[in-house]
């Protein structure tokens, strides 16, 4: 899949520029000599959207194009997360054996063999930690 | 005077549990510089918890170990397996590799180290020299100067970094914002919060680095599956006089360049291996052997990256300016050791800056001595099939960032910022210049709150003083450079 980098880019800007400027003008913005919270991001936030908006124009006027994937990325986040709430609720050796073992499937080379024996390791290590330089470590 | 001061740092550095930090800091390091897909910045991020019950000292001398073990590390695999360990090994693959194949894997090892050993003791003088100098004139900076320091230093990572300008800023900008999520130090209202307990002390930064660096890495090496390729195994290390004749004038010439490119921000390990590489090639008689295994070819690059690494500790020792994403987290880490970084950190805390200084001597000097009979060893490493190996980096990883709080609110930041490094990573963003603004953030808004409230919202304070003059003008012709530079590229 490709996208206009340019655009993308200038867009991307745009969106992140708005929601801090927006989030920025509930706070009080005070005046230049004593600025209040608000102003100073809302002054950043604008300089992004200004950019944003130029890097916008340049994407139309030179379309550079790139190729991005959806699929495996937000995957493995998902899985970076779901391993964080399996390790609070589980334990870190459940937690962070489900994170390697799966992380390990996005590689066409994957075996499940390997994966076992790398998280065994490192629970193993986990124990080790635990009894000797981290005693607070919730296995 | 100097000497003096160094034979304290030398005091500090020789002490049992110091020095066996130090050796297991160079050697992870070097372990780091050779495995793809983790770099110093993630590792240093990963352990900076480990290094809080250290102590300052301690702790940014093991740092700065891994830091520039990580180059010695890197120019490993570049010679022996084509695979640069860092980006700043990557000119080291080009002659490198060549000479390994060739049969002379052991003579470009030995080149690879002596260089690097070169730099770095020749930095340990520059810096013991130039930082307390920056100190002197660092009390000139008043909060205005720091403005504008910081602004020069955005602009300076951008363009030294191959960015559009304009992008750069824009991403050093949105780091900044993220930077001032949390309590604001004025006025005491929780900004960017959204009522959120975990975020009233600000992100952490340590997510924020292992989020845009580790994970994003990782996941670029997962989409786009390149081969590992041979491994010479007979390693003999036997450089001859003509070998060592030039390497050495490469070495120099190196380290100059590295030093003072390390100097400006942004310009890092990269660019000055780049750079020395380049100036190696017009300079050298040797210049047709340039592509095809000369020595001249590994020595510059590796003397340039060592000494480079070593520079980047002026600015932040001395004036409290990071210039790479290591140096922002290491400023970090100063802070949260409870020292303010700045002129000021020379004259109540000379231990920390002489240790440190010592502590580059001796690092070199274990890099030098136990590379060689290791290197058999990390090549091994280097056998274990990526597939095994990014899982286990991930892990330790998300692990690492877990046990700093055992919070799983870390675990989301570290995914939040996996993904803007993804996206990042795609639209060709660098993520350098985000977690320089990430790291600046709150500074650079509380000095240029307190300049403006100084000068009582007039913008002459900028320009009233001799090196405020000077930082605009160096910051517009940085400006200039950089629009003249991407008009061209089109």
């Amino acid at each position: 899949m490709l996208l206009n980098k340019n655009l993308t880019t200038g867009i991307f800007l745009i969106l992140s520029g708005t929601l801090f400027a927006f989030f920025s003008s509930t706070f009080n913005i005070g005046t230049i000599s004593s600025m209040g919270p608000g102003l100073f991001p809302l002054i950043l936030s604008a300089c992004i959207i200004v950019i944003g908006v130029l890097i916008s124009i340049k994407g139309f006027i030179n379309p550079d194009k790139v190729t991005y994937h959806i699929k495996t990325p937000l995957l493995l986040i998902t899985l970076i997360i779901v391993s964080g709430i399996i390790s609070e609720y589980a334990g870190l050796i459940l937690g962070m054996s489900c994170l390697l073992i799966t992380s390990s499937m996005f590689h066409r080379k994957f075996n499940i063999k390997h994966a076992v024996i790398s998280s065994v390791s490192v629970s193993l290590l986990l124990v080790i930690a635990k009894f000797t330089i981290f005693p607070t470590l919730p296995i | 005077m100097m000497l003096h001061d160094l034979a304290m740092g030398f005091d500090v550095v020789l002490t049992f549990s110091n020095l066996s930090y130090l050796l297991l800091s160079v050697l992870i390091g070097t372990l780091v510089g050779i495995l793809p897909g983790l770099g110093p910045a993630a590792t240093i991020a990963i352990l900076l918890p480990v290094t809080y019950s250290l102590g300052p000292t301690t702790g940014i001398i093991m740092l700065a170990g891994i830091y520039y073990g990580s180059q010695y590390g890197g120019s490993t695999t570049a010679i022996l397996l084509n695979t640069p360990g860092e980006n700043s090994s990557v000119m080291t693959c080009i002659d490198g590799n060549i000479m390994a194949k060739q049969g002379r894997a052991g003579v470009a090892l030995f080149a690879a180290a002596i260089s690097s050993f070169i730099a770095g003791i020749i930095m340990v003088f520059v810096i013991a020299f130039l930082g307390p100098y920056l100190s002197s004139i660092a009390f000139k900076f008043g909060p205005a100067e720091y403005t504008l320091l910081m602004l020069f230093g955005f602009v300076s990572v951008t363009l030294l970094t191959d960015e559009d300008i304009l992008k750069g800023l824009a991403v050093a900008f949105l780091g900044t914002l993220f930077g001032l999520v949390g309590t604001d130090i004025n006025s005491g209202i929780e900004r960017f919060t959204f009522n959120s307990t975990n975020l009233i002390d600000g992100i952490k930064f340590t997510s924020v680095a292992v989020g845009i660096f580790a994970i994003s890495e990782i996941l670029k090496n997962i989409l786009n599956e390149s081969s590992v390729t041979n491994y010479t195994n007979n390693i003999k290390l036997s450089p001859t006089k003509n070998d060592i004749k030039r390497i050495i004038p490469s070495a120099l010439r190196g380290t100059a360049v590295g030093g003072f490119l390390g100097l400006l921000p942004g310009g890092g390990i990269t660019v000055s291996s780049y750079a020395a590489y380049a100036l190696d090639k017009k300079i050298s008689k040797n210049k047709d052997e340039f592509g095809k295994g000369a020595i001249e070819g590994v020595a510059a690059p590796e003397a340039a990256n060592n000494a480079s690494s070593q520079a980047g500790f002026i600015p932040l020792l001395s004036l409290g300016l990071p210039e790479n994403a290591v140096t922002a987290i290491l400023l970090g880490a100063l802070i949260m050791h409870g020292i303010v970084p700045g002129p000021n950190v020379l004259q109540n805390h000379p231990e920390l800056f002489w240790g440190l200084c010592a502590s580059m001597v001796i690092g070199n000097l274990i890099l030098l001595i136990l590379n060689f009979p290791l290197v058999k060893i990390w090549t091994s490493i280097l056998k274990i099939p990526y597939h095994i190996l990014y899982p286990i980096i991930l892990t330790v990883c998300c692990l690492g960032t877990y046990t700093i709080s055992n919070n799983i609110h870390d675990i989301f930041i570290v995914a939040f910022f996996g993904l803007i490094g993804y996206i990042f990573l795609i639209l060709e963003l660098s993520p350098v210049t985000f977690i320089l603004g990430f790291v600046l953030g709150d500074m650079f808004e509380d000095n240029f709150r307190r300049s403006l409230a100084i000068s009582d919202g007039s913008f002459s304070i900028f320009y009233k003083t001799d090196v405020g003059i000077g930082l605009i003008i160096m910051i517009g012709l940085f400006l200039v450079l950089g629009i003249y530079k991407s008009i061209k590229v089109k």
